[in-house]
């Protein structure tokens, strides 16, 4: 069903005299696939983090699926099915990797019973053992998460994204800091993902332009804290001003 | 009016050891980020140098007692700083939690094995006990002498941390580390001298109520506690607002003590969980920047 | 692993917490055979303290909350037990502990939801704060009897019987611990468990995962106190009266002491701490009298040279052991400088 999933109204954020967003029009339909690039200190960070909840914007509304959302910390945000990835993985590393998992899979039961908190999680532990063998990453399940490398922590990362059966997933910086071969095998499970679940609604911040145009359908570029551009991949990686922006007077505010 | 007066000299001589206290304990948190509650510990071992120390009721040689109990306690205090907290600063705030949480345990319990269980106590010095009429109302004289005292301290704790360089290095490293160590400024160095001021002050303070009260174990608990009450009112790492906050909640324990005798003693803990709940950063402390993700 | 971990077997047992049941089980049979007279009276007050501890860790181990306060609920209920008892004689002694569960459990709840809105220092002096009000009013408030305490404890009654002898407090006591820790097992185990840990390893990642970190916490606390107040009552059971030292620092201390000792990402950990701390204590009561000192040093000792406890020397002395080789070889030109534990919350969890 397609309908206005993410709305920003006007979403301004400033802080300490730094216009880092301002006034910020935005709408993503659900199923969409929506990529945020820009020089850095565009404001797509701070953007991203507005929808997440990390920070609260100094002016302007967050609606997710018609609710204003804009008061509310990411824990809540992330029972009403918004998950996200951090740009350099955040784990539990005193954990396991299966632990892990299994960790993020309990927060698929959004508002869970009172007394489900007591008793063993088994259905987000068979959840997370599937998504273990769908990464890749069964053969270490039971190893701490410092031992891995960094391309695996972010497979982790992402899958305990997925674990949360989101109804938005924001993916910061996806491919950040891997192998060319790792980030082509995190983008094909990524479209394998959605091409599964078509109303999944992704918005992605990165750098790479094949990334984003093997993942995106729509890319917004923002240039010191306002939306410049939208459109296709295609014509948004054609454009003069992207051009510009990127490979001409240098980044800066 | 009679009773007015008396009770608010009486409660700020009361703030004021827990003035002594809390300046040392809120300049070694904003500099070393550490809450030493080994504090209380080395204001009971101060409490009772003087009683080991004072023989007789000269002012002369209380005064000898109470500087002798301020110099011994600074020893140690420096010791611990320098066999245990320089240790811990690297592992996280819940070791170093810890390890001042076990030197207070050790220090209070080594008093005991010195100076035995029995509650001691100490005449006050000659022509501080009694009281003095001011037109009218009689005040305590020691009262008066241990606000004097107060004030006294408190004006050179301003000179010496506004007015001088070393103050002025305290100033910035409890202001912004990270720039302050940018500038040069030895972190460690400040650190020890720090914890040697702070525990010269803490057994002074002990000293000071030694006339007042009998000493005996129970009494580390008994005004650490109150003291980082006034640390938490006034502001993590402000020495006026400790100030502040000292006497004003003397006064209103006092106050409470003369007019509604149950609720004495439990005034600092009804005001610090209100001012948690009003103004969480103190009255003179700045804003966390930690954003509080529980909510 | 040991491969007898992984038969079916044991890996229902574990899943059920049968193992736990069979360890107290086997404890409470072995002891009355080596121990006699005094030393009964002994163990069974490791009994006390090692439920003490593990309810403790609920909060320092699990999710990562270390409160100076735990002797204020450790000694809410000793009190609430007595404070009944002594009002209405015949309840009992079951249904005590019951009350005096919930009694802690809402004043933990109560405490944290307040406290929580603070963070590190605050925090720390907060739980000083609830621990210096419960003992100023056992000394202030006339019925609580001042410094006397409350007495007459020794006439309770559990499932109608009066515990006449040490053994039979023993059996008891080793009852009642063994379902609390059966409970905890539970718990360990739970959804509520899972979260404990994601809250202790990184709140903000597990706020962001969808986890209620504060609730997370007040439950922790509310469950830590539950726990730590029915040791209380034990104890009073036990002494046949409560007192005012009953909430003091050293408890807290000791307390912690028990749960660093055993290891704190362990289950059964704090049981180590806490037995290895009363036995020693036991030992050393011809030396010290007073024990503030005695718990003060170990814990220094431990927060200087051993931050995760007992537990983990084993892994440390491995880590160690190939650097202390070579040296004692002689100088070479590869030496291995394991990276040392510097805080409690290094190593992984064992057990999930």
């Amino acid at each position: 069903m397609t309908g206005t999933l993410v709305r920003l109204n006007g979403v301004t954020k400033h802080y300490r005299g730094v216009r880092a967003v301002q006034g910020v029009d935005l709408e993503v339909a659900a199923g969409e696939r929506l990529a945020i690039i820009g020089p850095n200190g565009a404001g797509k960070s701070t953007l991203f983090g507005m929808i997440a909840g990390e920070h609260r914007p100094t002016a302007g509304r967050v609606f997710f699926a018609d609710r204003d959302v804009t008061s509310w910390n990411p824990s809540r945000r992330a029972s009403a099915g918004i998950s996200r990835t951090f740009q350099v993985a955040r784990l539990f590393d005193a954990m396991t990797v299966r632990q892990n998992l299994v960790i993020a899979a309990l927060s698929a039961h959004r508002r869970p019973r009172a007394w489900d908190a007591f008793v063993r999680h088994r259905s987000a532990e068979r959840t997370a053992d599937a998504l273990l063998e769908r990464v890749g990453l069964a053969h270490v399940a039971g190893s701490g998460t410092s031992t891995l490398a960094q391309g695996a922590r972010k497979s982790l990362e992402l899958a305990m994204a997925i674990a949360q059966s989101p109804r938005l997933l924001l993916l910061d910086e996806p491919t950040a800091g891997m192998s060319y071969e790792d980030a082509r095998s995190a983008v094909t499970m990524l479209n394998q993902l959605l091409d599964e679940t078509p109303d999944l609604t992704i918005v992605l911040t990165a750098h790479d332009m094949d990334v984003i145009q093997r993942v995106a359908r729509r890319v917004v570029l923002m240039a010191r804290g306002k939306v410049v551009l939208d459109g296709t991949p295609e014509h948004v990686a054609g454009h003069a001003t992207t051009r510009e922006l990127y490979l001409g007077r240098g980044n800066h505010d | 009016m009679n009773t007015l007066l008396p009770a608010v000299v009486s409660g700020i001589a009361q703030g004021v050891p827990i003035f002594v206290i809390a300046s040392g304990l809120t300049l070694i948190y904003g500099v070393m980020h550490v809450l030493n509650f080994a504090h209380g510990a080395f204001f009971l071992v101060g409490a009772y140098i003087v009683t080991t120390v004072l023989h007789g009721n000269s002012l002369g040689g209380f005064v000898l007692a109470a500087l002798a109990a301020g110099l011994v306690v600074a020893a140690l205090g420096t010791a611990c700083e320098v066999l245990v907290f320089r240790r811990l600063y690297r592992a996280g705030s819940h070791v170093g939690f810890l390890g001042a949480f076990a030197l207070f345990l050790a220090i209070t319990g080594a008093t005991v094995h010195i100076w035995g269980h029995d509650p001691r106590t100490v005449q006050y010095p000659a022509g501080l006990d009694g009281a003095v009429s001011l037109n009218g109302p009689r005040v305590a004289t020691y009262d008066l002498a241990v606000v004097g005292v107060g004030v006294l301290l408190a004006v050179g704790l301003y000179v010496l941390l506004a007015h001088t360089s070393v103050g002025t290095r305290v100033r910035a490293l409890s202001h912004d580390r990270a720039m302050a160590s940018a500038l040069g400024i030895r972190a460690s160095r400040i650190g020890t001298l720090v914890f040697a001021i702070g525990s010269f002050l803490a057994g002074v303070a002990g000293a000071l109520v030694t006339p007042v009260t009998s000493i005996d174990g129970s009494l580390a608990s008994s005004y650490l506690v109150p003291a980082f009450v006034v640390v938490i009112v006034g502001g993590l790492g402000s020495v006026p607002g400790a100030f502040v906050a000292a006497v004003a909640l003397g006064v209103i324990d006092s106050l409470l003590f003369a007019y509604v005798p149950s609720l004495s003693g439990f005034s600092y803990y009804i005001v610090v969980a209100v001012i948690l709940m009003i103004r969480p950063q103190g009255l003179f402390g700045h804003a966390s920047r930690a954003t509080q993700i529980a909510r | 692993m040991p491969v007898s971990t992984r038969t079916r077997g044991w890996q229902l047992a574990r899943t059920g917490g049968v193992h736990v049941l069979l360890g107290c089980a086997a404890l409470a049979l072995v002891v009355p055979m080596i121990a006699t007279g005094t030393y009964v009276f002994t163990w069974t007050t490791a009994v006390i303290w090692a439920l003490f501890a593990m309810a403790t860790n609920v909060l320092f181990g699990w999710s990562g909350l270390l409160s100076f306060g735990q002797t204020a609920f450790f000694g809410l209920g000793g009190y609430t037990v007595a404070l009944i008892h002594e009002n209405r004689g015949n309840v009992d002694g079951l249904l005590l502990l019951a009350v005096a569960a919930v009694v802690a459990a809402v004043a933990g709840a109560a405490f944290s939801v307040i406290a929580l809105r603070s963070t590190g220092a605050e925090f720390a002096v907060l739980t000083l704060v609830l621990a210096q009000v419960l003992w100023l009013l056992t000394n202030r408030v006339r019925a609580l009897h001042g410094e006397d305490g409350i007495g007459g404890l020794y006439s309770i009654t559990i499932l109608g019987r009066e515990l006449a002898s040490d053994e039979q407090t023993w059996y008891t006591f080793v009852a009642i611990a063994a379902v609390c820790c059966w409970l905890l097992w539970m718990l360990h185990r739970s959804t509520l468990g899972a979260a404990m840990r994601a809250v202790r390893d990184d709140a903000h990642r597990a706020a962001a995962l969808g986890i209620r970190v504060r609730r997370v916490q007040v439950l922790a606390f509310a469950i830590g106190s539950a726990f730590s107040a029915v040791a209380g009552g034990m104890l009073g059971l036990q002494q046949g009266v409560v007192s005012p030292t009953m909430l003091s620092l050293t408890i807290s201390g000791q307390v912690l002491v028990a749960c660093l000792v055993g290891g704190l990402r362990v289950f059964g950990g704090p049981v180590l701490g806490a037995v290895v701390l009363i036995l020693a204590q036991q030992a050393l009561s011809g030396v010290a009298t007073d024990s503030t000192m005695f718990v003060g040093i170990l814990l220094l000792v431990i927060v200087l040279v051993l931050p995760s406890g007992l537990t983990s020397l084993p892994g440390v002395l491995a880590a160690h052991l190939p650097a202390l080789r070579r040296r004692a070889r002689g100088p070479s030109p590869v030496t291995a400088d394991p990276a040392p534990a510097t805080a409690p919350k290094a190593g992984t969890e064992t057990r999930s």
